[in-house]
């Protein structure tokens, strides 16, 4: 049998369903498919993953916003200007890798991702694969990623379950004492954030 | 009731039939309270009826990655569960 084949059989059947919706509020007058684009549009401009590794950058440089970020991520986002009014309702929570503890991200039952951080997810974080297998085995998915941690470096797995939504903010490079905050942003990835590569 | 961080709980069995948040993997488990994180519609009952009042807290729950995959890493599995699919443990 093919996992594959599976995913996309269902996703098909998920993008008919879309398209009977959509047909169905334009008959109504209810909505447009070009107003359905344009907010849609509007939704992902402002949600790229750059806001993450802005963040990263400016935790790793001044700790009294780092200490915030932990505490509390909404208020350091809005303090920062980064505007979560699309996401309103979603509290996000910022964990932090020290070489004790490694982080990594997962949403088990679905796909949860804090989507105005990173931007859209990338498409393993929504496979089943992925989902059933960093639970099970962090560490052995973390190699495949291509990140080998210590023996010592206890993992933590997040699954975002229900209303949180999680960052990862990794531990600041050495030999990076001398860069300036976007030269620091620049180094982050989005796999970083989401715990599947070191930085 | 609110429960505090350190709370020793064990969750409850996953309802079928119906959406729930409480993964499969992680019922019947034991685990400790770390964080609370406020009172939200509960997710089970709002499928079911959009009009149903019914809220719940939400914790974050730690529990030790070897107790739910006993061949697994010597890590964390934290989840974030409704009050309504815990019992705390004396």
């Amino acid at each position: 049998m093919s996992v594959h084949m599976h995913d996309h059989e269902r996703s098909a059947a998920v993008s008919n369903r879309v398209k009977s919706l959509v047909a169905r509020l334009e008959r109504e007058g209810i909505t447009t498919e070009a107003e359905l684009d344009s907010l849609v549009d509007s939704f992902l401009l402002s949600a790229r993953p750059e806001n993450g590794y802005a963040i990263v950058a400016r935790a790793w440089t001044d700790p009294s916003f780092k200490a915030q970020l932990l505490d509390d991520a909404n208020a350091a986002m809005a303090s920062m200007g980064i505007d979560l009014s699309q996401w309103a309702s979603v509290t996000l929570r910022v964990v932090e890798n020290t070489p004790e503890n490694h982080n990594v991200i997962v949403c088990t039952l679905c796909s949860c991702y804090p989507i105005a951080l990173l931007g859209p997810s990338p498409s393993w974080y929504k496979s089943l694969e992925y989902r059933a297998r960093v639970v099970r085995e962090p560490r052995k998915v973390l190699e495949e990623f291509g990140l080998t941690l210590p023996p010592q470096t206890l993992i933590t797995v997040w699954d975002s379950t229900a209303e949180a939504r999680y960052m990862v903010l990794p531990m600041r490079p050495a030999g990076t004492e001398d860069y300036a905050e976007d030269e620091l942003a620049a180094l982050v990835t989005r796999n970083g954030l989401i715990g599947t590569a070191p930085v | 009731m609110t429960l505090v961080a350190g709370t020793r709980v064990r969750t409850r069995e996953q309802r079928t039939g119906g959406h729930t948040r409480l993964p499969r993997y992680l019922q019947h488990a034991q685990g400790v309270v770390v964080a609370s994180l406020g009172s939200f519609p509960l997710p089970d009952a709002v499928v079911a009826n959009p009009n149903d009042p019914r809220q719940s807290e939400l914790y974050t729950v730690a529990f030790p990655a070897w107790s739910i995959f006993p061949d697994g890493d010597n890590g964390t599995i934290c989840a974030d569960l409704f009050e309504e699919y815990l019992e705390t443990e004396s």
